[in-house]
């Protein structure tokens, strides 16, 4: 992720301070922790980017101002695979690859702080346009599906059903 | 599973090598309609396991490939896999259909089913970040023809931890750096590499007590760098670390050449003669004779040789040895003996 001082260079540093009972975790580049005049024995910690991004997760939790560390967004659901956004911030991981698409908006500055982009370059991947376009539509079908089984509206919800149903069919 | 030494470790050594012991490649890659494997279920994850060797069959890099499904192999297999860092410390444990794929000699694995569906390494001697990378790419095109990869724009390849999204590709290289640790320079150093978007860890034992001098560096970003730049960025700092390493060797040289032969000659003196070593001794000893045949103090024993040293004096390369597991104790003895035999080119010199 990018230093939270200077913002362009990658946080290497984890900096937690204690001020009159308070906490701040702070994630800075050498450069700026240089400047702050703190103390850093690099090796003693040596910083994976995995650990960086958990910590990240669970600060998300804690900037919500939410005493139970929960975060507004953990009863979000996949409607594919079923993760939900509390196993997401729990594990680290996400629980299948329309996960992107589901969680795309607080994954984005996720993203943006971890990489300093949210943009892939590099090698790109020929997918089949037609058979990602019937499984967005499955993904918006089975949404609807979810929303009208919780309104109760079970014929329309038969009817979703079928559509799904359906496109599942022509994919095998 | 046999104890022996990986094929890659022979490969003649290239100018630089004194500092640069190995570079890896390892990328990562999902299959499109499945859920990833933390998430999965048995049949999914049976399906899925089908599917990439059916299509590894394909790919004609891998003709030589040994496939196995983990669920064959006892603790002590994996143990001695992970040792050789060809499987992940998680899967030690797991117990849900995964594999792993292993080529010739050693330089290329798979892993099937760990936290992605597949994550395939190369590994070579010295700094090669160019070769191993386009290594896996041949294999990643061919098995990219053969299944459907999970890919969307504008995240590129999916993969279960947001960290490696993107590319999918980290590199990693493995530096011997026992002059800057002698002359208390190592953490400057490193921390200095740090500023150019690349992790380190020590190899072996835990935060300030790293042992054996050698570190890894790897890319610490997937997203928004193409492939050619996370390797140019490696070989950029691998490159500056080499030159650190070579200028601490030569302070060393000028300014404490007698204390500093001294150390060398005990450490081979030592590996020569001990009759007990525990690992972390042993590693430090192989250490400073590495550091002293490249410095030409030592002349009789390879570089190539102490790097196997190293690996075939880990737990699990010991048990393999002796066939059942030792307790620590019988491991340092047979420790000492491997050494003993093996630290001379000509054979064993210790009396």
């Amino acid at each position: 992720m990018l230093c939270q001082d200077c913002k362009q260079r990658v946080a290497t540093v984890i900096y937690t301070e204690v001020r009159e009972g308070e906490k701040k975790v702070l994630h800075l580049c050498q450069s700026c922790v240089e400047k702050r005049g703190i103390p850093t024995p690099v090796l003693r910690n040596p910083l994976q980017v995995e650990a960086l991004f958990k910590d990240m997760l669970q600060q998300l939790g804690e900037e919500e101002g939410l005493f139970d560390g929960g975060h507004p967004l953990d009863s979000e659901t996949c409607a594919v695979c079923g993760w939900t956004f509390a196993n997401f911030r729990e594990t680290g991981l996400l629980g299948c690859p329309q996960c992107y698409a589901a969680f795309e908006e607080p994954l984005k500055p996720l993203l943006q702080s971890v990489h300093g982009s949210n943009e892939h370059l590099g090698k790109i991947y020929e997918v089949d346009e037609e058979q990602l376009s019937r499984e967005e539509d499955e993904l918006l079908l089975r949404e609807a599906l979810e929303e009208a089984v919780k309104r109760e509206e079970f014929e329309q919800a038969a009817q979703l059903r079928d559509r799904i149903q359906q496109i599942q069919k022509r994919d095998d | 599973m046999s104890g022996r030494k990986p094929l890659w470790l022979d490969a003649s050594k290239r100018e630089g090598d004194e500092v640069i012991v190995s570079t890896t490649a390892s990328l990562t890659r999902n299959l499109h309609g499945y859920n990833f494997p933390l998430n999965s279920n048995e049949a999914e994850l049976d399906e899925v396991l089908d599917r990439v060797w059916s299509a590894c069959a394909t790919v004609e890099e891998l003709s030589e490939s040994n496939m196995v499904p983990l669920q064959e192999l006892s603790w002590e297999d994996r143990r001695l896999l992970l040792e050789r860092q060809l499987i992940s410390s998680a899967m030690v444990e797991i117990d849900r259909p995964a594999g792993v794929a292993i080529g010739s000699g050693e330089y290329f694995s798979m892993m099937i089913n760990d936290d992605d569906h597949i994550r395939m390494q190369q590994v070579e001697a010295g700094l090669v970040p160019e070769e191993t990378w386009s290594f896996l790419e041949a294999v990643d095109e061919g098995l990219g023809r053969q299944l459907p990869y999970a890919y969307k724009e504008p995240f590129g390849f999916l993969t279960a931890s947001p960290t490696n999204v993107g590319t999918g590709l980290r590199v990693s290289i493995i530096v011997h750096l026992p002059a800057l640790v002698l002359t208390n320079e190592v953490e400057t150093v490193l921390r200095h590499a740090t500023q150019y978007g690349v992790q380190v860890r020590g190899i072996h034992g835990e935060g300030s007590s790293v042992y054996g001098n050698l570190f890894q560096i790897s890319n610490q970003l997937t997203l928004g760098r193409s492939e050619g730049d996370i390797v140019k960025s490696l070989v950029r700092v691998a490159t500056l670390l080499t030159d650190h390493e070579i200028e601490a060797r030569s302070t060393l040289w000028l300014q404490a050449r007698l204390q500093l032969e001294d150390k060398i000659h005990r450490s081979i003196g030592l590996l020569r003669n001990a009759r007990i070593l525990a690992i972390r001794e042993c590693m430090n000893l192989l250490s400073a004779v590495r550091l002293g045949v490249n410095m030409e103090v030592l002349t009789g024993v390879e570089t190539s040789r102490l790097d196997e040293l190293m690996i075939l004096t880990q737990p699990s390369h010991l048990d393999r040895r002796e066939g059942r597991v030792l307790d620590p104790s019988e491991r340092d003895i047979l420790r000492a003996e491997l050494v003993r035999t093996r630290i001379d080119v000509t054979g064993g010199k210790g009396s």
